[in-house]
This record gives C-alpha cells, structure tokens and sequence, in this order.
C-alpha cells in the first residue's frame, strides 16, 4: 500500500527521524568500546533523550496514518516514507527484511 | 507546459527545509575536507592530484584538527556555527577509503568533542567521501557505512559504460576499473543509498559521453552531474564532439521521455545567457567558502591549493594551521575573499553573451597563472557546444530557449568533417 503524505507532513516526519537517528548513533558510540565517549552519567543522558526522540518519532507517524489512513487496522505493518518523493510504503511485518 | 526533472536536492537543501530557522543563512552548510592521505590506488589519466605519495594524516593531526575547527576563537569567523548551523566533514585523498580506520576514528572524535562541547553542529552534521570505490566491500568500510547510516554521503565516480570508464580510470597495474567499480554502484543503489554520480568530461572520453550517461541510467542512476575539466587541452574538433553527442543523447532522452525521471546537469535552462553586471559573485567555492586540512596539519582554502594538486610547482597556498587556526594576518585570504566575476574576467569574458553557466575553479587559476584572480577559458569553446546543444534540447522538448551564440560560433560548431576523428 503506497500513499503519498503532505510536505508539512514529510518535513515534520524527516526532522523527527533525523534527531532520532543521530542519538541512536551516539547512543551505540557510547554504549560501545570507543575510547571517545562520555562518563556513565552522560552516556544515560544520551540514551534518555533517545527514547524521548523516538517515542516523538512514534507520534507522528500516528499522527501521519491517522491522516492518510483513518480506520485502517495496521497491525504487524510498519510504514516507510522516501523523503524525496514524500511517498509512504507500508509494508507487513514479514517484509522487513 | 513539459514537466521534467530537475533532479535530486543537496544535502543543504534538505537542512534549510526540515530546520526551518536556518532557512536565512548564505550557507546553512559547510564543508570541511579532510584530505587523509595524497596516496591513491588509481591512476586516472586526467587526475589534477599529479603528486601523488605516500603522505598520510596521523590521528594526531587529525584529533588535534577536530579540536581546532571546534574552537571559534581560533576560526576567526572562517567556521561560524552560527552563522552555517551544519557541517560536512568530507574525507578525500587520494582515495580516502584508504584510510577507513582512521576515519572512524575522526568521526567518533568529532561526536565526542562536540557532544562535550554542547556544540551546534552535534545535532546537524554528514561525512561524505569521494571515492573510486575500488574498496567498497572491503568489511572496514561496510562496517562505517552500517555504523553511520544516514549520516553519510558516499559518491563513487563511474564514467559511464566499459570503455568509457576504462579509457581514463585504470588502477595503478594500468587496468581498467569498471567491472569493481560498477558492482559496487549497484550494491549501493540496491540499498537506496545512491541515485546520483560525477561524469568528468576530458579530451580522451568526450566521444563517449552519450552512451556514458545512458549506462549509468540502465545501473539505476537517476542524477547525473557531468562537466569538462578545466584544464588546457580542449580544441574546437572535442566542441564539435560533445555538441554531436549532446544531441543524440538529447535525441534519445526525449524519444524515451527519460526526461521524466532522470537529470543530466549539462542540460539546463538556466546556461547560455547573458548576465547581468551585477551578477558579480565568485562561482566557484575555493575562495574562502571551504577549508581543507592537508596530512601535514596546514589548513587551505580548498585542496586544489595543496601542492600534490598543483602542477606548476608553485607553492601552496596556507591560511592556516590546526596549532594556530586560521592566520590573523593573510593577506591571500583578503585577496581571495576580493575575488569577483569581473575582477578576473577580460572583458570578452564578462560580457560574454552565453556567460551564465560557464565554469572557472580559482584554484586552477593560481595554479595556471599564478594569479587565483585571473580566469583561465580553456573551457570557453566546450561551454558554447553545450549551449548550441541546449537550444537543440529545449526547443525539441517543446521550452522555449532563446540561443545568443554568435553566427560564427555556430557555424564551427555544426562543421562536418572530423566524425571519426576525436578520441576513438
């Protein structure tokens, strides 16, 4: 199923997903071996403010399916948005990989 | 109206619109190029980097350059994170991937300190490479790339089909590379990773660059950004040569509507015009809109201004260094901030009525005349075949192009004769 989303809607998507990706890559470079990373307390921060960011990156999917697709039972599905072309594929969860 | 396609927006692009509050700023972005090694594992014909060695950035170099590009105070507003809110770390060398380990390393640094730091940047950077991509799939770099996954921009040149590849881009055995190097294109567009690359047009492949841009189509690339080297060597009969294959692939784009969904950068309505006076800037960005730090820890204003790019011998051209920063006193750095359309054009040049378009790089420039204000035009008869090629476009696709070449520009641009007789 492929549904094209509003350039408010991709913007707002594309800045969430941006933020959370950049904390999870901090989280896993201070989580790990890398003699470049922060004290225990500061590394708990980081992984803080990644769940912030990702429960927020939830909500607007919510927010974008409630949209485009109100109703729909998407249980077991996940959507993928090409932020180019601002089009939303939404993909049953055998299809992940 | 025709609806094409204007191809695929910058990474820039995508930082003014999703952070809205730098939509306002000259350059929302910078780029910083870290050259870490002047070694490279190809031999490519038309290379500007004619020096090639075995000079390699150390970590020391490198952390301490981090350290250095993260302090105001020792930028003098050269990086303003106030006033660029995103930073490219851009990693070149030679072939950067060469070095991965260390990259890692640089990156991981970088996170570190700006994160302490509570720098801007944290929040708004990307790692791009220019790579041969001869290394690709070595586990290092699949490693980085898994690692860093929507933070970097990797761009691995192809020149278009086999034998156009292989006329210039062969390893350093002398073989032609296009074989490795295509796998690893499709490996990257296979994962969404890559839509566009770099076509460098130079005397040896302009015979080949229709069929070029249409393979590189068929391996799934949508954007396709092609120009002429700006070295001394062109001749009227390669103009004559890139009009004819311009056209047949003008021919061929409209025929298969490819215009739709595909982008050429030599194809555009916006060349081939007179320009105003007032249109004054400086194009190109090695005048101070770029830094680049050298193995040695000197900083430049691009790295055509270090001495493995430049093939006159003269010296290279500092402003800076990762222990001071950039130079309280640089008189160069003045010099190249001063830099206009008009201060470096003949007069030919700036009135020129096919001017808008039209390409120089300030670095070649020093290195050619050793003056970066005087404009070398080595480029001037390639340019016009582009243009005459563009009326032909445009006004085939059914958008009006009006075309300022001269009679006489068009008259030895369309002479028949010499077919056969460039670079087979």
């Amino acid at each position: 199923m492929e549904f094209v989303i509003s350039e408010e809607h991709r913007d707002e998507l594309e800045r969430a997903w941006y933020e959370l990706s950049g904390l999870r890559i901090l989280a896993a470079q201070f989580g790990s071996t890398s003699p470049f990373k922060p004290d225990k307390e500061r590394y708990e921060y980081v992984v803080q403010k990644m769940v912030e960011a990702n429960a927020y990156y939830q909500m607007v999917w919510q927010d974008i399916l409630r949209t485009y697709l109100p109703g729909e039972n998407l249980t077991n599905c996940f959507p993928v948005c090409d932020f180019a072309t601002r089009t939303v594929t939404i993909k049953k969860g055998d299809e992940e990989n | 109206m025709v609806e094409y396609y204007k191809g695929g927006k910058t990474w820039e692009d995508s930082v003014r619109r999703i952070f809205p509050e730098f939509a306002d700023k000259p350059f929302a972005t910078k780029t910083i190029t870290f050259v870490v090694t002047e070694q490279c594992n190809m031999r490519c014909t038309y290379c500007y980097q004619t020096g090639k060695n075995n000079n390699r950035m150390t970590r020391e170099v490198a952390f301490k350059a981090i350290d250095t590009i993260l302090d105001q105070n020792k930028m003098g507003g050269y990086l303003d994170p106030q006033e660029t809110p995103g930073v490219i770390l851009d990693f070149i060398g030679g072939e950067p991937l060469l070095e991965i380990e260390l990259i890692e390393d640089i990156v991981d640094y970088f996170r570190w300190r700006a994160f302490e730091l509570n720098h801007p940047w944290l929040d708004c950077y990307m790692f791009s490479f220019s790579s041969n991509g001869l290394l690709y799939f070595d586990k290092n770099v699949q490693r980085f790339l898994a690692k860093n996954d929507g933070r970097v921009s990797l761009g691995i040149t192809i020149d278009g089909n086999k034998t156009l590849h292989d006329a210039c881009r062969v390893d350093i055995a002398g073989q032609g590379t296009y074989d490795r190097v295509s796998k690893a294109i499709k490996d990257l567009v296979a994962k969404g990773r890559l839509k566009s690359t770099k076509v460098t047009i130079a005397p040896e492949n302009v015979a080949y660059v229709k069929d070029a841009i249409l393979h590189l189509f068929d391996l799934g690339l949508t954007d396709i950004h092609a120009n002429c080297v700006f070295e001394e060597g062109w001749e009227k009969k390669h103009a004559r040569e890139l009009y004819r294959q311009m056209v047949a692939l003008a021919d061929v784009m409209i025929e298969k509507k490819l215009y739709e969904t595909k982008y050429v950068s030599l194809f555009s309505e916006m060349i081939g015009q007179p320009m105003d006076p007032a249109e004054n800037g400086n194009w190109c960005g090695g005048d101070g809109k770029m830094l680049a730090i050298g193995p040695d820890g000197r900083l430049y204003p691009c790295l055509r201004y270090m001495s493995y790019s430049l093939e006159s011998g003269r010296d290279p051209l500092v402003i800076g260094d990762i222990e001071c920063g950039i130079y309280a006193d640089c008189p160069e750095l003045d010099r190249l901030k001063g830099i206009t359309r008009r201060s470096q054009s003949t007069d030919e040049c700036f009135n020129c009525p096919v001017a808008s378009g039209c390409a120089w790089c300030t670095a070649y420039n020093y290195d050619k005349f050793g003056d970066f204000d005087k404009r070398a035009t080595f480029i001037c008869v390639m340019h016009k075949a582009r243009v005459l090629a563009n009326h032909y476009y445009w006004n085939k696709l059914g958008i009006p192009y009006e075309l300022h070449l001269s009679e006489d520009d068009i008259a030895w641009l369309t002479e028949e004769g010499d077919e056969d007789g460039v670079c087979h």
